[in-house]
């Protein structure tokens, strides 16, 4: 027997609810709910309204024509700067995928019966770049160029100059250095405890090497097969979760678990597709060093269809519209 | 403690305001505490629904909160929160639905339904009778009695469901799962927007559409969870 912690009264050990005081004993699990109201949706659809004009004004007017060179359909390039060695600074053009297009592959080590650590796909260009002095590196098209300009990131695509403006963490993002533990994935991983996943998925389990920047792209196919999801605690080995900025999904990932929830440091995290992020994915509001920003695009939604632009304030941070580009 | 004794030891401090409900599978009561003045619900039944342990740990605004779950010798007796409202069927009594009206209702019900399948449990009696709306506006999915929880093991041995709104697995000829409450959210579609049954009347335009997917014969050809239903019926155009 136990007794009520509010009104005393005696009840039975494993009492949920004190019939004498209508008060529940027990801690439940609060599953967020956004319904949508139309005066939201009347905001939202201005919003998006305004911003479809101002993009049309500013093509219009700033727009510049395409750059004939530029990969089809399902990628994207990305030009970083990067500081060599010699002080000299090279501008490569990196093959950063927004699809989910192999990047390429690296050497695999295993570690453990369970256990591979795969490199995260980077191409071996990319990979290149940061440990050499002076390489121009090119991957998947485009040509290269050298230049003594200062570090700083811009679109390959020669947007006009607003778009430089664009957080520059995220276009650096190409050039991270990671490397992840992964697992083969099984029923059960997804919060759908229903789904089954395919058997080329993984998910990722931790983080063997950590970023040099501070921001994590995720691969979205590491050593030929997709990921998935991140599982809980993935990012919080001590020698990790301090390191963790920035996390760019890609749109293989269903399910993000509590995998952030050490990282105090996480500023941002840019979302692809349809992705289920836990409650507990991102460190309490109080213990995190600034401001988190859930980037996405307006569509972007986690699988139970609520759009993460509505609901970015469940997880006490912002949203931000992102075209998925990096 | 047989389910007898419980309720003497239940009215020593509620009154019972009245039996909602007094069925084979178990009975309703609305109580109401002597001192708070607040209402309850408290289920009775013979048999344990495992529907209602899984709700004890969670709370979602789309189900009816259910504090406990009171295993005894002879049955189970279960906590519930009281929805002051209408049923969606009370509702229609004055009016059939417009499509918006009838999309925001069932959002709410796709999200309950996702929580619960996620959870391995299939409501099996999506009706008019068993979603309600409180004087806030809040939609609630009632009523679990008939649920079952899904597992390899387990099969429907017991044909459950609602005469109109039962798909064609709960009548027998396949097993049910999440699509078969599917099926009767299609259902439920149509009759708050026509009044009637598809069979008697389709909806026009892309709620019909919507229905004639969510009816479809085989379980596969249907929306596959709650959730793409609940996307459907937001999108301008139907996902087929």
């Amino acid at each position: 027997m136990k007794h009520c912690p509010f009104c005393k009264a005696e009840l039975e050990e494993n009492a949920r609810f004190c019939l004498y005081c209508m008060t529940p004993l027990d801690e439940k699990q609060v599953i967020p709910t956004r319904i949508p109201q139309s005066k939201r949706r009347l905001l939202t659809a201005s919003a998006v309204l305004l911003f479809v004009l101002c993009a049309v004004l500013g093509a219009v007017c700033f727009g510049s024509k395409p750059d004939p060179t530029l990969p089809a359909n399902g990628t994207t390039t990305t030009t970083t700067a990067a500081i060599t060695e010699s002080g000299n600074t090279t501008v490569s053009h990196s093959g950063g995928t927004v699809s989910t297009d192999k990047t390429g592959t690296s050497s695999t080590e295993n570690i453990g019966a369970n256990t591979t650590v795969g490199t995260n796909g980077t191409s071996q260009s990319m990979v290149a770049s940061q440990s050499s002095s002076t390489v121009n590196s090119q991957s998947g098209s485009g040509s290269s160029q050298s230049s003594n300009r200062s570090s700083q990131s811009t679109s390959s695509s020669a947007k006009p100059s607003a778009e430089e403006s664009r957080s520059t963490t995220a276009s650096t993002a190409a050039n991270t250095d990671a490397v992840y533990r992964y697992r083969a994935a099984v029923q059960g991983d997804d919060h759908n405890v229903s789904y089954i996943p395919p058997d080329n998925a993984v998910v990722i389990t931790g983080v063997a090497k950590a970023s040099s920047n501070g921001v994590y792209n995720i691969p979205a196919m590491i050593d030929g097969k997709t990921v998935v999801g991140i599982l809980n605690e993935a990012f919080w080995d001590e020698s990790i979760r301090d390191t963790v900025k920035v996390v760019i999904v890609p749109d293989t990932v269903r399910t993000v678990g509590k995998a952030f929830t050490a990282s105090y440091h996480l500023t941002d995290i840019y979302l692809r597709g349809n992705v289920y992020i836990d409650r507990d994915a991102f460190p309490p509001v109080a213990q995190r060093n600034g401001t988190l920003t859930i980037h996405s695009s307006a569509d972007c939604t986690n699988r139970d269809f609520w759009k993460y632009s509505a609901i970015a304030e469940d997880y006490g941070a912002v949203w931000a519209e992102w075209d998925g580009v990096l | 403690m047989t389910r007898g004794e419980y309720w003497e030891h239940v009215l020593n401090t509620y009154r019972l305001v009245s039996v909602l409900s007094d069925k084979n599978d178990g009975t309703v009561y609305r109580l109401r505490h002597k001192e708070k003045a607040q209402d309850i619900i408290l289920r009775s039944f013979a048999k344990p629904v495992p529907a209602y342990d899984v709700l004890c740990g969670i709370v979602c605004e789309a189900l009816p909160r259910v504090y406990d779950a009171v295993t005894l010798e002879d049955g189970q007796m279960v906590w519930e929160e009281w929805i002051d409202g209408l049923t969606v069927a009370e509702v229609m009594e004055t009016g059939k639905y417009r499509y918006r009206g009838a999309r925001r209702v069932l959002t709410a019900v796709c999200h309950a339904l996702t929580v619960l399948h996620e959870r391995g449990i299939i409501h099996r009696d999506v009706k008019p009778e068993n979603v309600m709306v409180d004087k806030h506006g809040r939609v609630v999915l009632i009523d679990l009695n008939v649920s079952r929880q899904v597992s390899a093991a387990s099969r429907d041995t017991v044909i459950m469901g609602t005469v109109g709104y039962a798909s064609p697995e709960q009548l027998g000829l396949a097993q049910s799962d999440a699509r078969t409450d599917v099926y009767a959210v299609g259902i439920l579609l149509n009759v708050m927007v026509t009044g009637k049954h598809p069979g008697e009347q389709l909806a026009k335009g892309y709620a019909g559409r919507i229905v004639k997917k969510c009816t479809q014969l085989s379980p596969d050809d249907r929306y596959p969870t709650a959730a793409a239903l609940c996307r459907a019926l937001h999108s301008i155009f139907p996902v087929y």
